[in-house]
Parts: structure tokens; C-alpha cells; sequence
């Protein structure tokens, strides 16, 4: 990457005569501004507004947040700047001007030249983005035929370009096929796509959002080193919080359409005004919180202290030497854990790290090849075993909740339905009071008794999860498994959904198997952590003495990646610039080397990295109090 | 890849067997006594012991099996009770007059579907989508041999330029024949370009709405690059199925259509056989439509290969 | 094909809102109606269908003649006051064979479409949840019955036994069982790893109560506009081969054949000829209309499924 020096003078080819290079040095630019924006659509004969009366102002070299839960209406405020609307909705009044140009003013050849010379975008996962059946090259090549006419020059630009994102061998990425990409490469090759026409203003809708942790801080260091190298005016669209503190220097805060809160991002994070943006900002879990916080209706926070664990709390569930295969692979590969009732161990590590097939193997859907897996308690069970071969009993004390609130509820069956199946099935219930314990437990998890007769697509998604507790918690079990239940959730529901699961668990003396990739979340609800890695454990203890360290490099690595949504976390840990863009430059090679052992070889790669590993097998690094730490593995 | 072609043309021979295997049972096994049921309830026992004997009647099935199996492999599909000759000979014939047919259809219809799927797709719910659905749906709701009548009436009867009825036999030349297809392959194309119109669209419409379409609308790229670079390949992909099946259902349609022209090719050998319970000659066209079928298929697979990096490049396997 | 969703966003937020729709399965069945009612093309097919059902019901009622009279001194006649569609060959009125007509591929088709919907829908679902090699064998075996061109097949099977409607049934339910089958284990393999199902099976339910309680309800969709389109497909597959004079036996009335019998003289008596391909048409047509409203009104891709 470079640091705008010597190095690129001879190809960068930002170094031609363009005006606005360095532009903003001797004039304020404002390469966007919004007035009074709204946007609607028809549907059932009358009109929804998306946005309404939204305004902003970029300048050039600085990034404006647009911030806001799902349904706030960011995104579509995003693709105006391009000229882009959703097929039915239009401009009911207001104007966005782009490059000193009316966007919407525009005919269908000036918009084309506007898009491709002038504002660019890149959208939240570049695996759809990019058109599967051409290479990257010449997609690459495709955006750059405005600017660089010969052929030949495109095909170098192109190269430069790769290189630029920091993605190694350019030449060869430039002949793959986007699948044959990871996740990083592709949202690189976007940003590298996006830059080709130079554009003064980059809008960036939830860039990060489809990539794992560590993969997003090094994309989010690219990023904001490339817009101020290239001066870019950025809109940055996200609903999380602390993405937008590392990034933005103003932000705006929008809810249902409107904006709330208008103001630069340092000022929002220290003293947000509207409510709204308080209680926004209160309800994201900190990796600093003890415990789970509680926020006010005005946005107040308070931290709810943890109740610990007895000590004589009784074992629930044991694990040793787990071993889960997929073929030949090893999703798991040598787990032991151990779990006590009225706890919450959590498992945490990116995708592909094992986590979910190890619940999943606990709750019966797919059995150990080797290794023993109990639950303990009045009757000890083997839980090494498929559901179907599992006693009643047995898989009564066990159950699962799931990730996505879209797919964990029979669309046909109303909320009570789904709760009443497993206490008529496990034969908890007779007919005639099934459904007024249904009922209960569906107040039991905070919802009106009126919801239980809704369909799940007449409820909101937290709603859905709810209910989708209920019917876990309608077997009656000794220990739940719950599988990134919050993960697709917006902060606020969120929270308040953490919030039961406690309450839930000191109420009933239940055991959580908390699987997560959200290390902020962790800390607040877990009692102890288990970090997995390749399928293995690569360090376990007790929340607080993981959160305060010493750590396996990989945990800090994960630890590191984490971004809090304060005005320090804005300010980058207090890099600056060079410092922020040699961080990025290490990343980048960090992180295609993490791409190519991740997608290219799969299991080989890793079991050469097994292999090196191999010799330091069981070896720990015990901490005391149940911390422990697996020796090597990074 | 090449284990997946391996893997894909061993499959395809598997299910061809198969398929053989069932024509075989059917025409076989199913109706108790074939002889009997060749002959008519009336023939007199002789005649039935004759015929068992010139059938093979007498041997388990699996061995006659085998051995019209060995033979079919060679291209030797046993005798005709009609005529004595060899089936192979009259096959051959019938299936080259047909595959003019078939040829003529294939080009007329695929291209003619994709352009106008393609038009609907893009002006999706405006005028020429409207227009386009609409012939599509009518094409749909008729039969083919409605079709080839109306075209009887319409053209050879009105106007006759062209032959209504076609008074060659399955041997006459290649040239001879060229006229007699036009008819057939205008009727088997209405029909078929319906069809996989409807798919074009549909698939058209969802590539469209894609976001690497977006994508390269947004980054200012020119209508026609946008539809031709980055939509056209993908949305040709699921079309490639329905063609694949068409293509097979057009061994069955000729059937029809070929009667109604009075055009010597296989579906009018089959029907010919069917009349005169000519069961060998009926098999071996079973068995021919079959292979026809998956080679179609076959045929279709390596497309998406083509359309498909996904697929060439091997990571996953189809299906 | 689906209903434009001109944006996501403010989807998601309706569904935030929860709207107090009308709740419970009974719910559907109405709003489906209200969309198919809304739906102009929609309507006027389910309307062409019920036309002709009614038709063939009261077609004794609707005209003196008797479909199989035959009239020689009357024959081949054009539109009269009479005989408003003229008479064949044979001297029968036109359109009394044709109003009777529809009874046989009406009712053949019926039959058959529900043999083969309801048999590929049981092996459709048993072959998704089972998986593994009872999947891999169900599959061979159907690639191969689909390799057989589907008329070769019938004609086949009405070669060897017969072209008595029973034969035809069963043939018909051969030929169609396979694609349905396809179809719906398609369906069923996106319904099966949704995590409800997933809750099932960790549960421990039997694959049967799945397949009853979980799965059949989320896939009647598409079952039900795979039951439309192929009736659509079977009536012209049975007109076919009537017209080839394997379906209907020569008096009966019935289209495909009047269709046969009666283009010989179409320079004569056109009417003969189109009366019963104006009426064959338009229940084709009339059933298609009704599949692409239910497919549109459910969100079910019914052509990516096409033969």
C-alpha cells in the first residue's frame, strides 16, 4: 500500500493532472449533497415512504456514517447517490446532487458517465456482487473502459489496481473466477472494482457486514486508508456501531426514514442528543461490560452484575475427546469441555471453526465419530448418539435454539402450535392442558399471551426468537443450546433478548452452550469461554480472566479485531494515518495468506498447519482457575 | 473434470440400460403371453407356437434380454415380425428423416425463444412482454397436431405451395425430402419456443434483478455489455434444462406431427408398429428415444460447463 | 414470476410492526383467492375451467342431439340454424360432440393428474427426507422412466394392454409421476434443512409425522400448481393420442378424435375441425392461466420447472 511517496510515482496512476487530487487542499469540496431527500413506493394502492426529508453534506476526503437499524431506510438512501432505486420506488421530493451534478436530473447516458467516473459503489457482499462467470481481470478491465481507452493499459491498470487492495500475485487473482476467491479477496477485488474509475465519492453499504471479525479490520484499514490517499468524499451505510466509530468523521443517525441525529461521529459517541441514538448506543454490548447491560427507555446504561456460579453447582454435560467428521474432514477435532448447571459457556471463533457442528452433534443431528459426550444429572446419558437412538428422555434435556428467526418457526403453524408439539411429544402435557401450558411459556419469554396465536411471519424477528426459546424451554430441558440466537437481530432487540436468556437461566438453573462469533456479546452473558480454531480449543477459562488475558495469539487476534462504538474507537487505538496505512499494508499480506489456506486447499491446508501443531498435542498452558491455553497453533 | 465426465457418461449408459430394462419388461413380460397378444385371442395354436418359437418365447427372459442386449450394443435390434427384414435397416432411415426434422426444429426454436425470452425478460411487464407472454400461453394451450392441421388448412390447401402430405417413402433422398420439413419443424417450433420462452423470461428477469447486474449497471457500464457480458450467461443456464428436455420431448411430439404430414420418419414407424404389434420395432424405437433423451441431457450438462466456471473449474459436482 | 417487492427495507419493517393480519391457515386459502380473484388473467382462467366443467356436466341439457346419432342424409352440413356448427361426416351435430367431448379428457385427465401428483408427491417427500440410497436409487430409476419419450411410453403401454381409460390412467400416471416427483423432492430438499425441521428431528419425530406435520403443509403450494400444470399437459397429452386413435374409441365424442376424424373434410366443413379445437384450446388454456395464478399468488416458480 502505498504510503502516497516515492514508490508509486512511476504507475499510480492517481498521480496524473486530475484536479481533484489534492483539491481540498486550497478549496472546501462537497462532492455530495442531499436536500431534503424522500423516497417512496406503491403498494396496496398508497405510498410508503422510505426516506423522508433526509439531507447531508460530504466533503471531499472525509466519511459520513449513515447509521440505522433494519428498516431506517440507509440503504436506499445509499443508492440514490448512484442514481439507483429499487424497481416501484421513486423520488417524491428533494434532490441529491453527486459531483456537482443532479443526480436524478440525469439522462440515461449522463448517469452512465456519472457512474462511471464519478461515484462508486461497493455493496455488502461481494461474492453477489461480482459476475460469476467472468473473471476478475476482466470485470476489472470493464470499469476502467471510461477512463482508459487502450487496451493494453487497462490490462496494467488493472494489475496496479489489485496490487493496490493489497492482494498478492495480481496476475493470477486477476485470471481467477470469483468463486475461486474467499470472502476478503472478493470484497478487495469490489473495492479495487469501485477505485478503477476514480471517483470522488465511494459509497460503502455494510462493506463488512458478510466477513468474519478479523477479515472486517483489515478491509476497514484498506478502506479508510485509500479514501484519504485518494481524497474520496465516502458514505459508509452500517448498522453496527463500531464500524462506523473506526470509520466515520460525521455521522447520521436514521430511523424509519428520518433522521434523528446529525452530527460528527466523535460528538455522537460522546454526547449523543436524540434518544433514539442513546438508547442505540447503550444497547451495544462492550467488551468492557461485566455483565449484561441494561439500558433505560432515555438510554441510560446500567450493567447488570453477573450471578456466579455456585461452586457445588453440579456438572451438566462432559465432553473428551470429541471427534465430529464431515468425509473425511474433521469439523471437530478433539474436543473436551465441561459444562455445570445454571452456566453459560460460550463458543466462540469465525466460521468454520467447528463451533456450530459441536452443537449440533450435542443436540443429536450429527453423531461423534469418536470420543465421549454425557449428560449428567438424576440419570446419566450418552449423548454420543444420533437423536433418533437417544431415549426420550434423554433428548427432552437437551434442546436447541437456532440462529435464524426466518427459518426456526413452521411458517404455518401459529407461535402456540410450535410450543405445544414438544410437551404433547415428550408427553409433558395432556391435550387439554397443552395449550394453556403453551401459553404460559410463551409469556414466560415476555411476550403477550395475544401473539401466541400469530403466524411467524406476523412476527417481528425478535418476536420469532422468542417463541423460538419457548418451544426449547417447553421440553423442560436441563441444558439448552443456543446457536448465534442473536446474531441476525438488531442491537436493541438484542439486548433485550440476552437479557431473558439470563433471566431464564438463573430462574431455572438451566445450562447455555452460548455459540457466538461476537466476542462483546460473550462477555456479557457467558460465564466461562471456550475459543475454537480449526475445530479445535485453543484456550478456555472463566469470561473475566479471558477478557483480561494473558491469550493464545489467535483469541487476541479475534480480541484485536473487535470495534467498540466509541469516539476512541473512531480514532483508531490513537494510530495515525501512516501508522493506520502500514497496519494495513501487513494486514493485507496477513490476511490473502489467511484467505488462501481458508478457501484454497481446505482440509490439506489445514492439516498441514495440524502438522506443525502435532507436536505440541495436548499440551496446555494452565493459568489457574480453569484458564487454560493450547502452547503454539499461530 | 474428467473423472466428472467419466462419472457423467457412465451414468447416462446406466440409465439408458435402465431404460431398456423397463422397455423391455413392458413389451415383454407385462401382458402375460406376447404371442397371444400379437396374434390376437383367435389364432389358432400353431400359429401361437410358431410365433413363441420365431420370439424366443421359450427361453427365461433374462437370457433373451441379454442377448437382444448384446446385439443392440452392435446395432443389431433383432428382426421385424412385419416385414422380416431387420429392424436396424427401416431404424436407421426413419431416425436420419426425423433428425432433419428434429435439426430444423432445434435451430428455429432455441434461437427464437432465447431472442424473444430475452426481449420479454428485459421489458419486463411493458408491451412486447405482454405481447411476447401472451403468444407464449396460446403457443402453450395447443396441441401440436392442432397446430399442424391448422397449418394443413391454412397453407397447403389455400396456398399450396408447400406439401400438405408428403408421398415419399423413408428412403427417398435427403434432397427429396428438404420441402416436406418446413411444415413439420414450423408446428414443432410454435410449440416448443413457448415453452422455453417462459423459462428465458423468467430466468432472464431474476439475473436482471441479480446484484453483480446491479453491480455492473452501477459501475456505468452500456445496456448491451450489461445483458450480453454479465446477464446472458447466467440466465442461459437454467434454459439449457428445458432446451435438454424439449429437445427429448421432440422425439415424442414428431410423432404426432409426423402423422400428420405423412412424414416416413420415426414416429411413423413407431406408430406403424404399434398398429401392426410389431413388438421389436417398437422396443428398438423406445429404446433409440431414450438415448436420445440422455444424450440430450448429456449434451446440456457440457453447456453449463461451458456457461459455468463454477462447473469447469470443478470444485463442486453437480446435483 | 414472483410479485415485485419494490423494497426490502420497509418489508422488513412491516414485518417488525406485525401487522394483525388475519391469522391461521384459513387465512390463506382466502387471501390466495383474493389474489387470484385480483389477478384478471387469473380469473378468467379459473373461470374457463369451470365453464367446461359445467359444460360437460349439463351437456345433455344443452342440446337435442345425441353425440353419437348418426344422420346420413344430413351429413356434412355448414352452420345452420339447425346445427349452429354444422355436421361431420357422418352426419352427427358438431356441436353436441363437441359439448360431450369434453367428458372423457375431462375426466381421464382428472384421474390421471391426481394418480400422478399424489404418487410423485409420497415418493417426492420420502425420497428428500430419507436421503441416502433409497434418494440415489428413487432418482435412477426415474431418470430412466423420463428417458422414455412420454408418448412412446403410452403408446407402449396401450399397445400391450389396451386403450380402455383404466390403461390410460395408469399409463398417464407412469409417464407424469416422475416429473412430479422431481419437483417435489426439489421442494421438500429446501424445506428439510430449514431449522423447523431441524427442531423435529432433534426432537426425535418420526420421519412420518415430519414429513405430515412439518414438511407437506409448506410444499401444498407447490404441489397444488404442479397439479394445474400438469392437468394442462395430461389433457393435451390424452387429446394426442385420441387423436391418433389410441385414446377414445371411435363413437365417443371427444375432441382429439373429432379433430382426427373431421380434417380430412376441413376444405368442407371447416367448423367440424375448429369447434373442437377452439374448445380443447381454451380449457388448456384456461388450466395454464389458473397454474400461472396460483404459482403467481403462492410465489411458486412453476416454469422453472417446465416438462
Amino acid at each position: 500500500m502505498s504510503t502516497g511517496q516515492a514508490p508509486h510515482t512511476g504507475t499510480d496512476p492517481h498521480t496524473g493532472t486530475d484536479a481533484w487530487k489534492g483539491g481540498g487542499m486550497y478549496l472546501r469540496e462537497v462532492p455530495v449533497k442531499v436536500e431534503n431527500l424522500s423516497v417512496a413506493y406503491r403498494s396496496g394502492g398508497r405510498d410508503i415512504t422510505v426516506a423522508d426529508n433526509v439531507s447531508f453534506e460530504v466533503e471531499a476526503g472525509r466519511t459520513l456514517a449513515v447509521v440505522g437499524e433494519s428498516g431506517s431506510g440507509k440503504s436506499t438512501v445509499a443508492g440514490t447517490l448512484l442514481g439507483h432505486l429499487r424497481h416501484g420506488s421513486r423520488i417524491t421530493s428533494g434532490s441529491v446532487e453527486v459531483a456537482g451534478r443532479d443526480v436524478f436530473s440525469l439522462g440515461g447516458r449522463d448517469l452512465r458517465a456519472l457512474r462511471a467516473r464519478d461515484v462508486a459503489m461497493v455493496g455488502q457482499n461481494a461474492g453477489n456482487a461480482l459476475t460469476p462467470s467472468m473473471r476478475v481481470g476482466t470485470q476489472l478491465e470493464e470499469a476502467l473502459m471510461a477512463r482508459v481507452p487502450a487496451r493494453a493499459e487497462r490490462r496494467a491498470e488493472a494489475r496496479t489496481l489489485l496490487e493496490k487492495v493489497g492482494l498478492p500475485e495480481p496476475d493470477r487473482i486477476g485470471r481467477r473466477y470469483p468463486h475461486q476467491l474467499s470472502g476478503g479477496q472478493q470484497q478487495r477485488v469490489a473495492i479495487a472494482m469501485a477505485l478503477a474509475a476514480r471517483p470522488r465519492v465511494l459509497v460503502l453499504d455494510e462493506p463488512t457486514t458478510a466477513l468474519d471479525v478479523v477479515t472486517q479490520a483489515r478491509i476497514l484499514d484498506l478502506v479508510a486508508g485509500l479514501s484519504a490517499e485518494l481524497h474520496l468524499a465516502t458514505v459508509l451505510v452500517s448498522h453496527d456501531l463500531g464500524v462506523v466509530a473506526r470509520m466515520a468523521d460525521e455521522a447520521v443517525v436514521m430511523r424509519e426514514g428520518a433522521v434523528v441525529e446529525a452530527a460528527p461521529a466523535a460528538d455522537l459517541f460522546t454526547a449523543p442528543r436524540h434518544p433514539y441514538t442513546r438508547r442505540l448506543l447503550a444497547s451495544v454490548p462492550r467488551v468492557s461490560d461485566a455483565g449484561l447491560a441494561e439500558v433505560g427507555e432515555d438510554g441510560t446504561r446500567t450493567v447488570r452484575d453477573r450471578a456466579p456460579v455456585p461452586e457445588e453447582a453440579p456438572e451438566a454435560v462432559s465432553l473428551e475427546d470429541v471427534v465430529v467428521q464431515y468425509g473425511r474432514s474433521r469439523a471437530v477435532d478433539g474436543v473436551s469441555l465441561g459444562l455445570r448447571r445454571g452456566e453459560v459457556l460460550a463458543l466462540v471463533g469465525e466460521s468454520g471453526s467447528g463451533k456450530s457442528t459441536l452443537a449440533w452433534s450435542l443436540a443429536g443431528l450429527r453423531a461423534p465419530a469418536s470420543g465421549r459426550m454425557r449428560l449428567h444429572g438424576e440419570q446419566e446419558g450418552d449423548l454420543a448418539a444420533g437423536a433418533r437412538k437417544r431415549p426420550p428422555e434423554l433428548r427432552r434435556r437437551i434442546q436447541l435454539a437456532f440462529q435464524n428467526a426466518d427459518t426456526s418457526l413452521n411458517p404455518r403453524r401459529i407461535a402456540r402450535e410450535a410450543v405445544r408439539r414438544p410437551l404433547r411429544f415428550f408427553g409433558l402435557a395432556s391435550r387439554s392442558d397443552a395449550d394453556t401450558r403453551a401459553r404460559g411459556l410463551i409469556e414466560d419469554v415476555a411476550l403477550a399471551p395475544a401473539l401466541s396465536d400469530r403466524l411467524p411471519q406476523q412476527l417481528s424477528g425478535g418476536q420469532r426468537q422468542r417463541v423460538g426459546i419457548a418451544r426449547a424451554l417447553a421440553a423442560g430441558p436441563d441444558v439448552v443450546v443456543a446457536d448465534e440466537i442473536t446474531t441476525a437481530l438488531d442491537v436493541s432487540v438484542q439486548a433485550s433478548v440476552l437479557a431473558l436468556l439470563d433471566d431464564l437461566r438463573t430462574e431455572r438453573d438451566l445450562a447455555f452452550v452460548f455459540i457466538s462469533h461476537d466476542l462483546a456479546v460473550v462477555r456479557g452473558i457467558a460465564d466461562r469461554v471456550a475459543v475454537m480454531k480449526d475445530g479445535r480449543v485453543v484456550e478456555e477459562g472463566p469470561v473475566g480472566a479471558v477478557f483480561t488475558g494473558p491469550n493464545h495469539p489467535y483469541t487476541r487476534r479475534l480480541m484485536e479485531a473487535v470495534l467498540e462504538p466509541d469516539a476512541a474507537g473512531g480514532a483508531g487505538l490513537g494510530h495515525g494515518a501512516a501508522d493506520r496505512t502500514d497496519r494495513t499494508e501487513g494486514a493485507a499480506r496477513a490476511d490473502s495468506a489467511a484467505d488462501a489456506a481458508g478457501e484454497g486447499g481446505g482440509g490439506s491446508v489445514a492439516s498441514g498447519s495440524g502438522a506443525a501443531e502435532g507436536t505440541a498435542e495436548g499440551e496446555w498452558i494452565d493459568l489457574g482457575g480453569g484458564h487454560r491455553i493450547r502452547r503454539g497453533g499461530e | 473434470m474428467l473423472t466428472f465426465l467419466t462419472r457423467r457418461l457412465l451414468s447416462a449408459a446406466g440409465t439408458v440400460l435402465l431404460a431398456s430394462v423397463l422397455v423391455f419388461a413392458a413389451v415383454q413380460l407385462l401382458p402375460g403371453d406376447v404371442a397371444t397378444q400379437v396374434l390376437g385371442q383367435d389364432a389358432t395354436p400353431e400359429a401361437v407356437a410358431a410365433l413363441r418359437d420365431q420370439l424366443d418365447l421359450n427361453r427365461p427372459a433374462v437370457l433373451r434380454f441379454a442377448e437382444w442386449l448384446a446385439g443392440a450394443v452392435r446395432g443389431d435390434f433383432g428382426t421385424s415380425l412385419v416385414s422380416g427384414e431387420p429392424v436396424s435397416g427401416a431404424l436407421w432411415l426413419h431416425l436420419r428423416n426425423t433428425l432433419l426434422i428434429a435439426a430444423a426444429t432445434v435451430a428455429v426454436a432455441v434461437t427464437s425463444s432465447i431472442v424473444l425470452g430475452v426481449v420479454a425478460g428485459l421489458y419486463r411487464d411493458r408491451w412486447p412482454d405482454t405481447l411476447i407472454s401472451s403468444l407464449t400461453l396460446a403457443g402453450m394451450s395447443v396441441p401440436e397436431f392442432v397446430v399442424a392441421t391448422l397449418l394443413v388448412m391454412a397453407l397447403s390447401i389455400s396456398v399450396p405451395v408447400l406439401p400438405a402430405v408428403v408421398l415419399d417413402g423413408a428412403s427417398a433422398p435427403v434432397a427429396d425430402l428438404l420441402p416436406a420439413v418446413v411444415l413439420p419443424t414450423v408446428a414443432l417450433s410454435v410449440v416448443m419456443t413457448a415453452y422455453i420462452v417462459r423459462m428465458t423470461r423468467t430466468s432472464v428477469i431474476d439475473v436482471m434483478a441479480s446484484e453483480f447486474v446491479t453491480t455492473a449497471r452501477l459501475k456505468g457500464l452500456g445496456a448491451w455489455r450489461v445483458v450480453v457480458r454479465h446477464a446472458l450467461p447466467s440466465a442461459l443456464l437454467p434454459t439449457l434444462n428445458v432446451i435438454a428436455m424439449n429437445v427429448a420431448w421432440l422425439v415424442g411430439g414428431v410423432v404426432v406431427v409426423e402423422n400428420v404430414f405423412n412424414y416416413p420418419g420415426i414416429g411413423k414407424l413407431m406408430l406403424e408398429s404399434v398398429h401392426s404389434r410389431d413388438l421389436p420395432v417398437l422396443q428398438a424405437v423406445a429404446v433409440v428415444g431414450a438415448a436420445v433423451y440422455v444424450l440430450c441431457n448429456l449434451a446440456a450438462d457440457l453447456a453449463a460447463m461451458a456457461l459455468n466456471p463454477r462447473l469447469r473449474t470443478g470444485e463442486r459436482s453437480t446435483r | 414470476m414472483n410479485e415485485p417487492n419494490p423494497a426490502n427495507e420497509p418489508a422488513n419493517e412491516a414485518a417488525e410492526a406485525a401487522p394483525a393480519a388475519v391469522a391461521a391457515p384459513a387465512g390463506m386459502v382466502r387471501t390466495t383467492l383474493r389474489s387470484l380473484l385480483r389477478s384478471g388473467p387469473a380469473t378468467a382462467g379459473l373461470v374457463l375451467v369451470a365453464v367446461h366443467v359445467l359444460i360437460a356436466v349439463l351437456a345433455p341439457l344443452l342440446t337435442p342431439y345425441a353425440p353419437t346419432a348418426n344422420a346420413p342424409d344430413s351429413a356434412l352440413l355448414g352452420p345452420s340454424a339447425a346445427h349452429w356448427a354444422g355436421t361431420d361426416a357422418l352426419g352427427r351435430d358438431v356441436l353436441a360432440r363437441v359439448l360431450y367431448g369434453g367428458r372423457y379428457a375431462l375426466m381421464v385427465s382428472f384421474a390421471a393428474t391426481a394418480c400422478a401428483v399424489a404418487l410423485g408427491t409420497v415418493v417426492g417427500c420420502a425420497a428428500a427426507l430419507k436421503g441416502g440410497w433409497l434418494d440415489d436409487l428413487v432418482m435412477r430409476v426415474l431418470d430412466a422412466v423420463l428417458a422414455i419419450p412420454p408418448i412412446l411410453a403410452l403408446l407402449v403401454v396401450v399397445t400391450v394392454l389396451g386403450a380402455g381409460p383404466a390403461v390410460i390412467v395408469l399409463a398417464v400416471t407412469i409417464v407424469y409421476a416422475p416429473q412430479v416427483v422431481r419437483v417435489v423432492r426439489a421442494a421438500a430438499m429446501g424445506v428439510a434443512p430449514l431449522d423447523y425441521v431441524t427442531a423435529a428431528r432433534a426432537r426425535g419425530e418420526r420421519t412420518l409425522s415430519i414429513l405430515v406435520r412439518e414438511v407437506l403443509p409448506n410444499i401444498a403450494d407447490v404441489v397444488s400448481v404442479e397439479f394445474a400444470m400438469r392437468a394442462s399437459w395430461v389433457v393435451l397429452l390424452i387429446s394426442s393420442l385420441s387423436f391418433l386413435g389410441f385414446g377414445a374409441n371411435p363413437p365417443t365424442p371427444d375432441w382429439g378424435l373429432m379433430i382426427s376424424e373431421n380434417r380430412t373434410a376441413m376444405t368442407v366443413v371447416p367448423w367440424a375441425s375448429l369447434a373442437p379445437i377452439i374448445a380443447l384450446a381454451t380449457l388448456v388454456l384456461g388450466l395454464n392461466l389458473s397454474a400461472d395464478g396460483l404459482a403467481k399468488a403462492w410465489g411458486v416458480d412453476r416454469v422453472k420447472e417446465a416438462r
